[in-house]
């Protein structure tokens, strides 16, 4: 018998997640930078570290709820981004609703499987792991082989004078009781998905991580972008545990890159997407 | 005769599943747009290769042609992942099996397609298409 794997769940599904959002929005804009939030929460943690003993079970495998398409923010309506985009960033946006209106779509990320980064890597519709330790927690995604590290054990940034620009940034955190607080900068920004907005290398977020019941892993992520917008962008990522049964086939794989090609997808001239030649007949085709 | 009236029956309600089907997708790895989903082709051949492989699983079958002439189509599929969670397994398309698919066709014409549902020889349906799952 085929093991069955249970289907996504809605993505927030508390009632008063209106109100509940607004206030998470408005405490974004008390503070001037991510970095200023996190170090106010910072001095609200009575113990920042954990013991063995104290690590939370975040095992298992993991989804981002709802269906297609699954936005960065939950709450996006169609092509309507939640984001403030300012500038160069609000216009490239537009562009993109622009050409997607005339039936033209290309994802910068479709050629050859490479990373999203950071913090498009949250909405990957593919499963995800966690791996929690004392110090560090490590996020795995597997659509585009996405390994993000987040360090616990009391370090800072990488000094600014050894820092440059990552796909996945520089992550440090800390832990109250059973949250984990995070500090995100050093990304190349970049495309968050599909109709979605460009960020620039001048991101920084604040993540508040928990497991909010045994089916449940949120994360509050406020997003500061000096360069591409102009106010906080506020979401909640959620991720739901894929129920597998006993003898499940499913496991977290190695995704794809472009030595294991199976299909080539490239950019039109006129911005679009389509398959190279191909005619099924000889392994260039795959 | 009456086999071939529900058989078509089948057809039918598939296809119209894979409109509902098709109305909610989008392709996770790359766009669809080089599929039009406003139109649904129902082909009849043999499964030739199964690639059930990231990130998108292809069935490859040969499909003749009323000339008698033979044209091998590729039909493009999530991978492994999402056909676990429809319950196709790698061993349900064995190369040699008969298959009824429906797809959305290329908009440039080549024998290739979006896979929505297939019926094999002997009735069953296999939609990894599972609810709510792009």
């Amino acid at each position: 018998m085929t093991p069955t794997l249970g289907l996504s769940q809605a993505a927030v599904e508390d009632e008063n997640w209106p109100q509940i959002k607004q206030r998470m929005i408005e405490r974004g804009l008390k503070y001037e930078s991510a970095w200023e939030f996190y170090k106010a929460l910072e001095v609200d943690s009575e113990d920042t570290t954990l013991s063995p003993d104290e690590v939370p079970d975040w095992s298992g495998l993991w989804e981002r709820p709802g269906g297609a398409p699954r936005w960065f923010d939950s709450d996006q309506v169609d092509s309507k981004t939640t984001a403030n985009l300012k500038g160069e960033y609000a216009s490239m946006f537009n562009e993109i609703l622009v050409s997607a209106e005339q039936g033209q779509v290309w994802d910068p990320h479709s050629g050859c499987g490479q990373a999203r980064g950071y913090p498009g890597m949250l909405k990957n519709g593919r499963p995800h792991e966690f791996a929690v330790t004392p110090h560090q927690t490590w996020h795995l995604g597997q659509a585009r082989n996405e390994v993000r590290r987040i360090y616990t054990d009391g370090r800072g940034h990488t000094p600014e004078d050894w820092a440059y620009e990552t796909e996945h940034g520089d992550s440090i955190g800390f832990w109250n009781g059973q949250m984990l607080i995070t500090h995100t900068m050093y990304t190349k920004g970049g495309w968050t998905g599909r109709l979605m907005p460009y960020l620039s290398t001048a991101l920084e977020s604040i993540e508040i991580w928990q497991k909010t019941d045994d089916q449940t892993i949120q994360a509050d992520v406020w997003i500061y972008d000096s360069e591409a917008l102009e106010t906080p962008w506020y979401t909640r990522q959620i991720f739901k545990q894929i129920h597998q049964e006993e003898g499940s086939p499913l496991r977290l794989e190695y995704w794809w890159n472009c030595h294991s090609q199976n299909n080539i997808v490239i950019e039109t001239e006129d911005g679009g997407t389509t398959f190279l030649d191909f005619d099924f007949t000889d392994m260039d085709d795959q | 005769m009456k086999n071939t009236y529900l058989k078509a029956l089948s057809i039918l309600l598939y296809t119209l599943i894979g409109f509902v089907c098709i109305s909610a997708s989008i392709s996770a790895h790359h766009s669809a747009e080089m599929f039009n989903r406003d139109e649904i082709v129902t082909l009849t051949g043999t499964v030739k290769e199964f690639r059930y492989i990231n990130p998108h699983s292809w069935l490859i079958v040969d499909i003749d042609n009323d000339d008698g002439s033979t044209t091998t189509w590729g039909f493009e599929g999530e991978g492994p992942q999402d056909m676990m969670h429809g319950g196709v397994r790698k061993g349900d398309l064995p190369p040699g099996a008969k298959i009824t698919i429906t797809g959305n066709p290329m908009r440039d014409g080549r024998p290739a397609a979006m896979w929505q549902t297939i019926i094999k020889e002997d009735g069953t349906l296999l939609n990894w298409r599972t609810p709510g799952r792009d």
